[in-house]
């Protein structure tokens, strides 16, 4: 393999992926993976044999559709991932500086990229329909090989789209603002699909009735989503129809192709505006300088101004309460089954909670400054604490009060139980303290195990308190001995972290 | 605090690190008034010893007062008249250069209003009041390092702990910082300093420590430490410190 190659340029890229996935522990995973993958086969190979048993065997329409809804699911989750590794190829990894330098072809490089970012998106739909290309061999279904050349160009199509989306942002906003903007975007569409998913419960019986009406219209022939529509030939093609494999190889191909050579030039200056920062942002202050006194509103602002000022966290945040949206429309209709809601109601605001303290104790910008400063540790975490129950407190207090009006106990149930769970989730960070970075957001779950499974035992506890107190009395006890247990076992597996004197 | 008492006292201060001595019954004692540089190779220890007189690392054994305040039983008293700045100072990137000073002020309960006109002075001082309203994630390394100085130098400690204080700066800012360092201990304040740059702590410092494996094997004046490594009257202090960690490392 010639140095300086495509392909030598590829298995740099593919090494550094493989060490930065799994590292040491990659050979496990790969035999989990590998198991799995197995398992999957065996049940297209069940699937596709069931459906050679069919009178003539041929694929029914409706699951032509439903295969054609999961497929352009799949691309769109897709687009999200390749525009989250289009920022990080773009912003976050250290190395472009280093091969823009070489005497490499910027366009080798960004090419090679692409091929990466295309790579590293497709993983999940190729372990997951590959398996169906082999067991329709083993059947006699030859056919479906065109899975081979749908992956290829699905790849390509979402890395292209995924890059172009990049660049436009970089285009029009800027490099750091582009790489916020991306971030935010790709986490939204994971949400899209969710409220999606939930609209059936959001929407009034009504416009149930006319969502359903108007569906039934278009998947009839000729519709926008009959059989015959376009937006079907990717099954078409993994069924191993000619034209829609062509279509679908030129479109991938030719798409990706194209936006590796009209916007590496871009890329490049792209690059170059992240390195030397960007235009640089600034809070209004022209006038005299007033500062305020008090340690502890002090540390409260600083905490809500730094958890608002950063559009990934405040994405993430919202993220969050997204998936609250479906509970409270199912709390504010008011029948009977509402009471039902708080356990889920208890879990996501102890887990928001939970983020934000991980914030604000956690990944502490300026550990040093603060271990070194006269006030006491223990007290400014607890202040930290305060300031991430009480963003989520104020979007729970008007569904409390909503309650109140209809079902007393119920909101009772509500404040008691959300306000266990999320002091549960803020103790355990205080008493268990663990430094991270606000970056890492995502990652924190990783980073600590133990912790990871405190704060679920403590949110679980609270929600099945919630539970317990819409009439199944005599399981409370147990409930709340398993909500206490989580900031119990947190102080005892905390003892040494805070005897060391680790600053969170 | 205590009238008399020593700047920073440190006595039999032992740190390990899977059971590695990373500082080995440290013994130190520098009065009030005195201009201290820490000298020593990488992973001397230096680092640690300063990070457990700033209270972020508890020792294994051994005291540490600061102006008579044990920093185990009197930790709060003894970090209200200290300032600690690390090598690489990690400030807050969503505040600005004015709201960072605030807050750092509120940590050590400085008047508000005593604190504003102080912030404003240091920002003018360091050239970073054209940048008051700046985020700090835009500011270079030069710009940090100086915008945690200003916030060490904001709530008027008596003693000042500079982990490799210059690393970044430019030739202008580093002549200031010097200056003022020199101007700050001559107003009968403390400042112990690490450092690589030898001719710093050769042109500022009037006693030197050498540390090597956690221990102090030298410590004196600059001629003290001449006489100390039998070299000649003129030697500098790079030859006294490389004569000195040879002989100690052989």
């Amino acid at each position: 393999m010639m140095a300086g190659s495509p392909a030598w340029l590829l298995r740099h890229e593919l090494r550094l992926a493989w060490r930065t996935t799994g590292g040491g522990r990659m050979w496990l995973l790969l035999l989990f993976g590998g198991a799995l993958w197995a398992a999957v086969h065996f049940a297209a190979w069940g699937m596709l044999s069931a459906l050679n048993r069919l009178p003539g065997g041929q694929i029914p329409a409706q699951a032509v559709a439903i295969a054609g809804g999961v497929f352009w699911l799949f691309a769109s989750i897709m687009i999200s991932q390749t525009v989250a590794h289009a920022v990080a190829a773009l912003f976050d990894r250290g190395d472009l500086d280093l091969l823009l330098a070489s005497p490499i072809p910027q366009r080798t490089v960004f090419l090679v990229r692409g091929i990466g970012i295309a790579l590293g998106a497709c993983l999940l739909p190729v372990l997951l329909m590959f398996p169906f290309a082999h067991a329709g061999v083993v059947v006699g279904r030859w056919g479906l090989l065109g899975i081979y050349p749908v992956m290829v160009a699905l790849a390509l199509g979402c890395a292209a789209a995924g890059i172009a989306l990049t660049m436009s942002l970089v285009a029009l906003l800027g490099a750091r603002r582009a790489k916020t903007v991306a971030q935010i975007m790709a986490a939204l569409i994971g949400a899209g699909f969710f409220l999606l998913s939930q609209m059936q419960n959001m929407l009034s019986g009504s416009a149930r009735a006319a969502l359903s009406d108007w569906l039934r219209d278009e998947v009839q022939p000729g519709g926008w989503l009959g059989p015959d529509s376009v937006l079907w030939w990717p099954v078409r093609a993994m069924l191993g129809e000619v034209l829609p494999i062509m279509t679908m190889l030129a479109v991938g191909v030719g798409s990706f192709w194209f936006v590796v050579n009209l916007t590496y030039r871009r890329f490049v200056a792209g690059t170059q505006e992240s390195v030397a920062g960007g235009k640089t942002r600034s809070t209004q202050s022209t006038g005299p300088v007033a500062f305020t006194s008090g340690a502890t509103q002090l540390i409260l602002f600083k905490e809500w101004k730094l958890l608002a000022r950063d559009p990934q966290i405040i994405s993430q945040t919202l993220l969050q309460i997204l998936y609250l949206i479906p509970l409270v429309f199912l709390g504010l209709r008011g029948d009977k089954t509402s009471f039902m809601l708080i356990p889920g109601l208890v879990m996501i605001t102890a887990m928001l909670a939970g983020n934000l303290a991980w914030l604000t104790i956690a990944a502490e910008d300026a550990p040093e400054l603060v271990g070194t400063s006269p006030v006491p540790i223990a007290h400014i975490r607890w202040i930290k604490a305060l300031a991430a129950m009480l963003p989520v407190a104020a979007v729970l207090v008007p569904l409390a009060l909503w309650w109140l009006l209809r079902d007393p106990f119920g909101a009772l149930a509500l404040v008691v139980c959300c306000g266990g769970g999320m002091l549960s989730a803020c103790v355990v960070q205080i008493w268990n303290p663990r430094r991270g970075n606000r970056r890492d957001m995502k990652q924190r779950y990783k980073q600590s195990k133990w912790m990871n499974i405190l704060e679920a035992f403590g949110s679980m506890g609270w929600a099945a308190a919630a539970y317990c107190l819409n009439g199944h009395w005599v399981w409370l006890p147990l409930a709340l001995a398993l909500a206490a247990s989580a900031p119990a076992a947190a102080w005892v597996l905390g003892r040494r972290v805070r005897a060391e004197g680790v600053l969170a | 605090m205590q009238e008399h008492a020593p700047a920073l006292r440190i006595e039999g201060l032992l740190k390990s690190f899977n059971d590695k001595h990373a500082v080995d019954h440290l013994d130190l004692v520098i009065p009030a008034g005195e201009f201290h540089a820490l000298l020593g190779p990488n992973g001397a220890g230096k680092t640690t010893t300063l990070r457990m007189v700033a209270g972020l690392l508890k020792p294994d054994a051994g005291k540490i007062a600061i102006f008579g305040h044990d920093i185990a039983a009197d930790g709060i008293a003894a970090k209200q008249v200290t300032a600690f700045l690390p090598d690489d100072p990690l400030l807050y990137g969503k505040l600005n250069a004015l709201e960072y000073l605030e807050f750092v002020a509120g940590l050590w309960s400085i008047d508000a209003k005593s604190a504003a006109s102080q912030a404003e002075d240091l920002l003018k001082w360091l050239e970073l009041w054209e940048q008051r309203s700046d985020y700090v994630e835009g500011f270079s390394r030069g710009m940090r390092q100086k915008l945690a100085l200003a916030g060490a130098l904001i709530h008027s400690p008596k003693l000042m702990i500079l982990d490799e204080p210059l690393t970044g700066l430019d030739a202008h800012a580093a002549k200031a910082v010097k200056d003022m360092l020199v101007d700050y201990v001559k107003r009968g304040n403390t400042v112990v300093l690490t450092t690589h740059i030898l001719e710093i702590a050769e042109r500022l410092a009037e006693r030197i420590s050498i540390i090597q494996k956690g221990r102090i094997v030298a410590q004196g004046t600059l001629d003290e430490l001449r006489a100390r490594a039998a070299g000649a009257g003129d030697a500098t202090l790079e030859d006294v410190f490389l004569n000195l960690t040879d002989s100690t490392q052989a």
